[in-house]
C-alpha cells in the first residue's frame, strides 16, 4: 500500500520535524498582518538547497503554506485585522464574537473548521485528484464568469446596515480594481501617465490598507480610551467538542467542497473561496440575519473553505504540474530547482514525492490543529495587550509585508492611502467588506467576461447555452428574484403604496 | 595572462584558511592588476531584478544560476534576486533601466521587452539596455490537441482560409506569445481569433478544456504534456525537431517565421563594458557546469550562450516585424 508507506514516511522523525517547523513558521507569519506564507516560502526556497532530500524540502514549504492559511484567523478574530488575505471573511464574524466576550470560542471554531477543511480537501486530494483535475478543465471563461457572478449575487446581502452604502462601497472597490495594464487588450488604463500605477493596485496592499491600516488609524486615534478588557475564563474549553460540530457538519462539508473546488481552478485565490462559501452558507442558513454579528456559521464557512482551498490547489499541481495558486507556483519552482520536473508524469517519475506530499498535507493540517489549539489560550491574550504596544509592531510588519512581494515603495503608499480611505469610509458607516469584495471580484469578472466575449465573438449566449454556465446563471437569477420578492413582501404591509421610497 | 576580472581568478577551495585567502588575493592583486579592469568589481552583492513573481519560469531560471554561482564560487560576492512583477514585466524592466549603471544591478527577461514598447506600454526597448547575453533558448511550436479537428497544420490553414477567425488561439495579449502566432497568420494569409487566457499554465488548461483550439508552447511543454494529447502542429525552429520528426517547420510551409523563446540578461545602458564581460563570463561558466547542462536538458533549454550582437540583431528583427502588426494586435 503506497499510501500507508507514505504515511509511515511522513511520520518518521525527519519529515515530521520539517512539517512541524514549516507549520509553526507558517502560523507565525500568517498571524502577522502583512507577512504571509508566500513571502516565507520564497525566502525559504534558497535555504532548502542544502537539504539532501527534495521530499523534505517540499514538506517544509507545504507545511508553511498550511500554517499560514490557518494563522491568519488569529489576528482576524482578535484584532479585526486579517493576517492573510484568505482570512478576510473571518473578520466579519470572528471579531464580533471575540468582542462579545468569547474570543476563545471564536478561535476554537476557526481552528476546528480549518482542520476539517484541510482534512476534507486532503481526502479529495488523495482519492479524486485526477478526475477532479480533468473536470476543472471544463471550466472556461464563461463558467468562471457565471460562477463569480453567482458568488457576487449571493454575497450582495452581506452588507450590514444601509444597502445603499453597501452598494456604494462595492462600487468604490470596483473602481479601485480598474487602473493598470488591462490584460484583455494589453493596454494601460486610467494610469494618467503615472508609471507606478501601470500594474494598478495589488491585492495585498489594498487589503492591508482597507482592513489593517484603517484599523490601526482607528485604534491610534482612540488610544487613550480605556479598551474593553475581555477576560477569557479559565474554564473555557478550547479543544473543540466534536459533539458540538454535528450542527455544523453540513456547513463544513459544503464549504470544504467549495474551497477545494475553487482551489483547483487556477488563478482564483483563497479569499474568493471563503467569499463563495460564506455567501452560500448565508443563503442556506436558517438565521441569515445573524451573519456578520459574530455568528458561528460564518466563521466555520470561511475557515473551512480557505483551508480546503490549499488542498484543492495542490490537485492541479500534482496531476498536471499546473500551480493552482501563487504559493503553489513557489512550490513548483522549488521542485524544479530540486531537479524534480512537475507535470502529468510526476506520479510515475516521482511517485514517492507525490504520495509524501499528499499524506504530508493531511499530517500538516493535524499538526496545525494541535499547535493552534494548545497555543490558543495564550494567543487570545493578544486581545488584552495595550494597543499602544501592539500598533507600532503591526504597523511595521504591515509596511514590510506591503514592500516585500514586489520590492517597491509604491505598494507602501497604497497601504497608507487605502488605510486613510478605509478609515473615513468606516467612520461614515460605509461597510468595508463590500468594498474589498467589489475590488477582488471585479477584476476577475471583467477578465473572464472579456475572454468569454472574445471566444464567442461578442455574444452573451454562452451564459445560457453552456450547461455549467447556465446552471450558475439560473441560480443567480433565481436568487436575485427571490431576494427581491422577499424584500417586496416584507415591505408591503408597512408601505403599501410606496415601496420604492428610501 | 589571466585578468583579475576573470571570475575564475576568484575560484578557490571552499575551506581555505583566512590566511591563505588573504595571501592569495594579495598576490593576485599584485600580479594581475591591469589599469583597464576594475580590480574591485564586484565588491558588494549584485542585484538581479526579475520582472515576474517568485516561482515563475524566468524566476526559476535565475535562481538556478544564483545557486550555481554560489555553490561554485564563480562570483566572489553574493547575488540577490529581487522580484519586481507587474504590468507585463515593465515595472521590473523600468527599474533595471533606471538603476545606476555600475554592474551591481542586472536583470533577466524575455523578448517581451520589445513587444511592451510596440504595444505602447513603455517608451523603451532592448536598445535602451546593455545586453549581457542570452543563456540558452527553447524551441517553440504552435500546437493543438490531437483529438481536435485541426490535427495537422494544413487542415488548420485550409479551414482558416475558408472560414476566417474560426480558429481560437489562447494567448496573452500584447506579449510575444500573441505576436508570434500573429506573425504566423499574417505570413500564411489567414486570420485567428485571439482569446486572452494568460500565462503558460492557463493556456494549457484552456487547450485541454477545449475552450480554445491552439496556442504557442515550448518544445518541452509538448514533450511533458504529450500524454494529455497535446501535440505540435508546426515547429517554428530552423529545422525539424528530433522529438517530432513528422512535424513540419513553418519554413517548409513557405512561411518565413523562425522564433524561439529566449532568456536575456540585461544591464543598464551605460554599464562599463568590462563589467558586462565579467558577468557574461560568469554566466558562461555556469552554463558549462555539467549539472547545469543536465538541468537545462531536462528543462528543454538549448545550452547555447548568445552573444550581445546576436541578441540585438534578433530583437531588432523582431521589433521590425511586430511594429506593423500593432493595429491588428490592438483591435479589441
Amino acid at each position: 500500500m503506497e499510501i500507508l508507506d507514505a504515511f509511515q514516511h511522513v511520520l518518521s522523525p525527519y519529515p515530521l520535524l520539517w512539517i512541524v517547523v514549516g507549520v509553526a513558521g507558517g502560523i507565525f507569519v500568517g498571524a502577522i498582518p502583512g507577512l504571509g506564507g508566500g513571502m516565507l516560502m520564497a525566502l525559504t526556497v534558497p535555504l532548502t538547497f542544502s537539504m539532501d532530500s527534495s521530499t523534505n524540502a517540499v514538506l517544509l514549504l507545504m507545511g508553511m503554506h498550511v500554517g499560514s492559511v490557518s494563522g491568519g484567523l488569529i489576528s482576524a478574530t482578535l484584532l479585526k485585522m486579517p493576517g492573510t488575505p484568505s482570512a478576510m471573511m473571518t473578520t466579519l464574524d470572528g471579531y464580533p464574537m471575540a468582542q462579545n466576550g468569547a474570543p476563545g470560542k471564536a478561535l476554537s471554531l476557526g481552528i476546528g473548521a480549518s482542520l476539517f477543511g484541510g482534512i476534507i480537501s486532503g481526502v479529495f486530494l488523495i482519492a479524486l485528484a485526477p478526475p477532479l483535475s480533468d473536470f476543472a478543465h471544463k471550466f472556461g471563461p464563461w463558467e468562471y464568469f457565471t460562477m463569480v457572478l453567482m458568488a457576487m449575487v449571493l454575497i450582495a446581502s452581506i452588507t450590514q446596515g444601509s444597502m445603499l452604502k453597501g452598494l456604494m462601497a462595492a462600487m468604490l472597490g470596483l473602481m479601485a480594481a480598474m487602473p493598470g495594464l488591462n490584460e484583455s487588450d494589453g493596454q494601460l488604463r486610467l494610469t494618467y501617465g503615472f508609471e507606478s500605477l501601470d500594474d494598478g493596485f495589488n491585492l495585498l496592499p489594498v487589503l492591508l490598507g482597507i482592513f489593517v491600516m484603517s484599523q490601526i488609524i482607528k485604534d491610534a486615534l482612540e488610544i487613550n480610551k480605556k479598551g474593553i478588557s475581555i477576560a477569557m475564563s479559565k474554564t473555557e474549553r478550547l479543544f473543540p467538542k466534536f459533539g458540538e460540530w454535528k450542527k455544523h457538519s453540513l456547513n463544513i462539508v459544503r464549504s470544504s467542497c467549495i474551497g477545494t473546488w475553487v482551489g483547483i481552478l487556477p488563478g482564483i485565490g483563497a479569499s474568493i473561496s471563503s467569499m463563495v462559501a460564506y455567501g452560500i452558507a448565508k443563503t442556506f442558513s436558517k438565521t441569515p440575519k445573524k451573519f456578520g454579528t459574530g455568528h458561528e456559521e460564518g466563521i466555520v464557512a470561511a475557515e473551512s473553505a480557505n483551508n480546503a482551498n490549499a488542498g484543492g490547489a495542490l490537485i492541479p499541481l500534482i496531476t498536471m504540474g499546473i500551480p493552482g495558486a501563487p504559493v503553489d507556483a513557489i512550490l513548483l519552482g522549488a521542485m524544479i530547482m530540486h531537479q524534480v520536473q512537475p507535470g502529468p508524469l510526476l506520479f510515475q517519475t516521482n511517485g514517492d514525492l507525490v504520495w509524501s506530499l499528499m499524506t504530508g498535507y493531511i499530517v500538516a493540517n493535524i499538526v496545525m490543529f494541535l499547535i493552534m489549539v494548545f497555543s490558543a489560550r495564550h494567543l487570545a491574550k493578544v486581545i488584552n495587550i495595550n494597543r499602544a504596544y501592539l500598533i507600532p509592531i503591526v504597523f511595521a510588519f504591515c509596511m514590510i509585508g506591503a514592500y516585500g512581494p514586489s520590492n517597491r515603495m509604491f505598494d507602501v503608499w497604497v497601504v497608507i492611502g487605502f488605510g486613510v480611505v478605509g478609515y473615513f469610509l468606516d467612520r461614515a458607516k460605509f461597510p468595508l467588506g463590500p468594498f474589498v469584495i467589489g475590488y477582488v471580484l471585479a477584476g476577475i469578472m471583467e477578465a473572464e467576461l472579456r475572454s468569454g466575449l472574445q471566444m464567442s465573438e461578442g455574444s452573451f449566449a454562452p451564459m445560457v447555452t453552456q450547461p455549467i454556465a447556465a446552471t450558475f446563471t439560473t441560480i443567480s437569477v433565481l436568487f436575485l428574484g427571490y431576494s427581491l420578492f422577499q424584500e417586496w413582501r416584507s415591505r408591503r404591509p408597512t408601505l403599501p403604496t410606496d415601496a420604492s421610497s428610501e | 595572462m589571466r585578468s583579475r576580472n576573470d571570475p575564475t581568478a576568484n575560484r578557490r577551495p571552499r575551506h581555505s584558511s583566512l590566511f591563505l585567502r588573504l595571501l592569495g588575493s594579495l598576490v593576485a592583486s599584485l600580479i594581475l592588476f591591469s589599469p583597464s579592469a576594475h580590480p574591485d568589481y564586484p565588491d558588494k552583492p549584485i542585484k538581479i531584478i526579475i520582472p515576474t513573481n517568485t516561482g515563475g519560469e524566468v524566476d526559476t531560471l535565475a535562481r538556478i544560476f544564483q545557486r550555481a554561482l554560489r555553490e561554485h564560487d564563480i562570483i566572489p560576492e553574493k547575488t540577490v534576486i529581487l522580484n519586481l512583477p507587474g504590468a507585463g514585466g515593465t515595472l521590473g524592466t523600468r527599474k533595471i533601466k533606471e538603476s545606476p549603471p555600475d554592474g551591481y544591478t542586472i536583470g533577466l527577461w524575455t523578448p517581451g521587452i520589445v513587444t511592451s514598447k510596440t504595444m505602447g506600454i513603455v517608451n523603451y526597448d532592448h536598445s535602451d539596455f546593455q545586453i549581457i547575453g542570452r543563456t540558452g533558448f527553447s524551441e517553440l511550436a504552435l500546437g493543438a490537441l490531437d483529438s481536435s479537428s485541426y490535427n495537422t497544420i494544413e487542415t488548420l490553414i485550409a479551414r482558416s482560409k475558408a472560414n476566417p477567425r474560426s480558429v481560437k488561439v489562447a494567448t496573452n495579449i500584447g506579449l510575444p506569445v500573441h505576436f508570434t502566432p500573429l506573425m504566423f497568420s499574417e505570413a500564411a494569409g489567414i486570420e485567428f481569433n485571439f482569446v486572452q487566457t494568460g500565462g503558460g499554465s492557463k493556456r494549457l488548461a484552456s487547450i485541454l478544456g477545449k475552450h480554445t483550439d491552439m496556442s504557442l508552447f515550448s518544445l518541452l511543454e509538448f514533450i511533458k504534456f504529450g500524454s494529455t494529447g497535446l501535440k505540435p502542429l508546426v515547429m517554428l525552429s530552423e529545422e525539424r525537431s528530433q522529438h517530432f520528426p513528422d512535424i513540419p517547420t513553418a519554413k517548409e510551409l513557405g512561411i518565413d517565421l523562425v522564433m524561439h523563446d529566449a532568456r536575456i540578461w540585461i544591464a543598464p545602458k551605460a554599464t562599463p563594458p568590462d563589467r558586462i564581460e565579467y558577468l557574461a563570463n560568469a554566466l558562461k561558466q555556469v552554463m558549462a557546469l555539467p549539472e547545469i547542462k543536465e538541468e537545462f536538458n531536462s528543462l528543454g533549454i538549448n545550452n547555447h550562450f548568445g552573444e550581445p550582437d546576436e541578441i540585438n540583431q534578433f530583437l531588432n528583427t523582431l521589433s521590425e516585424r511586430v511594429a506593423p502588426l500593432v493595429a491588428k494586435a490592438r483591435q479589441r
